[in-house]
């Protein structure tokens, strides 16, 4: 009779346990969740609920392309209407139409910004008065005077791919050529130039028109310097003045919006332009500079044509006198 | 000992003397994650206070009325988890309703402060060292002032190391723990005289 009763007692003890811990424990956290709802409906923080969903769409990459520490400062901002949704330069379209949904507002035209390098002159086509032997930088060999013919062309030493933190830009022969898709237009290379050569612009068509070149030199200059460089002849501005805008003995292809959707003539410009320094850019363009290449070989081509045309021509009177 | 005198000897014990980063070695994920500007280390010590002296009052209550009595002090972990988790959760609400730069800065710091072990660790050496209830909150209040203290004057430090010129398999981390370091052993020399 006793076996069972000393078992039973320290048997009771682990029972009571058991069911009074996990009890016990439970009651203390019941006291502290009434005490959490009743500061939670006390201290709540009015927040519109928008706002988390922009942040949801936005790419989460806090890379300060907009201006605004993180992401969700700039969903803040853009829920309150200080800063229009094109301004995440990494949203993508789709994430664009989201944001624009959310807010109930119709997505901007606002094209992505792309890196365009306005220099296009690969450093065979570019006068070398020197041989630069410094500090492999740009920034260091902008400094130095008279290393290179044109004092606003590219000097092809990479600063500009060292701070791309996409990989979007390499340098090719002395000239740097960016990748379209990989660019996100954050606007590093452009500050990252020495000579300014990098401008930001929205890419409005694909693939878009720019000048290839930042030299205010006078034409005959130009053509001392480089083979490729804009020479001030004005033929472009002959097709449209609104895109093409002379500066000087420089011409600015103009990303208005209205001015270069609405032109027609820009292909006729493009090949006119005697030194292909206009050319086109976009994502299924490798390299721009093949457009030179191009140019040459059709050139040559043409002029093939002619010869053969004339000795065909040549060749015929004689036969004609014969007959 | 006096009342008042035996309070301002625990206080000065637990801000200094075993000061939870340089002593007991608590607290030290926001000590080197929260210490790079003087201003958010403040706030960040100034929260951890707040929490600390309040965890310290609730777990003393829970331990002393409801889990002593009952024999349940092996479930005092679980207990003062729970107690330390909703009193950062209520410090949450606060910043943010009234302090939301304070609130961004923090980041994920803020709820981190729930797995703190200086807090933990304070509450558990509180109940270790068998203190009544006045002791337990002065000791709460003074260990926070404490970390708040040392978290300060690392960031401090950090400000001025940011101009000075670190060599290169230094920086970052590595000046960061060696610093740490340095501050411990200053901090030393106040060890023995209090227990």
């Amino acid at each position: 009779m006793t076996l069972p009763i000393m078992l039973s007692a320290p048997a009771l003890i682990v029972g009571t346990l058991v069911v009074s811990t996990p009890l016990i424990l439970l009651v203390i956290g019941l006291f502290f969740a009434i005490m959490l709802t009743i500061a939670h409906s006390k201290l709540k923080v009015e927040v519109d609920p928008r706002v988390a969903d922009v942040r949801e769409a936005l790419p989460a990459a806090n890379c300060g392309g907009c201006g605004y520490a993180s992401c969700d400062q700039f969903a803040e901002a853009v829920v309150e209407g200080d800063v229009e949704p094109g301004g995440c330069v990494v949203l993508s379209a789709d994430a664009l139409a989201t944001v624009a949904g959310i807010l109930g507002v119709e997505a901007s035209t606002a094209a992505p910004k792309r890196a365009i390098i306005h220099c296009g002159a690969r450093s065979n086509e570019r006068l070398a008065r020197a041989d630069y032997r410094g500090v492999q930088t740009c920034a260091e060999m902008n400094l130095v005077p008279g290393v290179q013919g044109c004092t606003y062309g590219c000097l092809g030493l990479g600063d500009c791919v060292n701070v791309c933190p996409f990989d979007a830009i390499e340098i090719d022969r002395g000239l740097p050529v960016v990748d379209m898709v990989a660019c996100t237009g954050c606007g590093n290379c452009a500050e990252a130039c020495p000579r300014d050569i990098i401008t930001m612009e929205s890419l409005l068509a694909d693939p878009l028109v720019v000048n290839a070149c930042s030299s205010r030199d006078a034409g005959k200059v130009v053509r001392g310097n480089c083979k490729v460089g804009c020479i001030g002849c004005s033929l472009c501005s002959k097709q449209d003045a609104d895109v093409f805008v002379m500066e000087g003995t420089l011409c600015r292809v103009s990303y208005d919006h209205k001015a270069y959707t609405g032109s027609e003539t820009l292909a006729v410009a493009v090949e006119k332009c005697p030194t292909v320094c206009l050319r086109t850019v976009g994502a299924k363009i490798n390299d721009p500079h093949d457009q030179v290449e191009e140019r040459a070989r059709l050139k040559a081509e043409k002029a093939a044509k002619a010869t053969a045309a004339r000795a065909a021509k040549e060749s015929a009177k004689p036969e004609a006198e014969t007959s | 000992m006096g009342g008042v005198a035996n309070l301002i000897v625990i206080f000065l014990s637990i801000a200094l003397v075993n000061n939870l980063v340089f002593m007991k070695f608590l607290g030290i994920c926001p000590y080197l994650g929260v210490s790079k500007k003087v201003d958010m280390a403040f706030g960040m010590g100034l929260a951890v206070t707040f929490v600390l002296t309040l965890s310290a009052t609730m777990t003393w209550l829970i331990n002393n009325l409801i889990l002593v009595p009952l024999n349940l002090e092996f479930t005092k972990y679980i207990a003062f988890i729970l107690v330390v988790a909703s009193m950062v959760q209520l410090v949450e609400m606060y910043v943010r309703k009234f302090y939301p730069t304070l609130y961004q800065s923090f980041g994920i710091f803020l709820p981190l402060i729930t797995t703190n072990c200086a807090i933990l660790g304070t509450c558990l050496f509180i109940d270790l060292w068998g203190y009544n209830f006045i002791e337990a909150v002065v000791a709460g209040f003074g260990g926070g002032l404490g970390f708040t203290m040392a978290i300060s004057i690392m960031a401090g430090i950090r400000e001025q190391l940011e101009m000075a010129e670190v060599p290169k398999a230094m920086q970052g981390a590595g000046i960061t723990l060696v610093t740490a370091g340095i501050l411990t052993l200053a901090f030393m020399g106040f060890s023995g005289m209090v227990r």
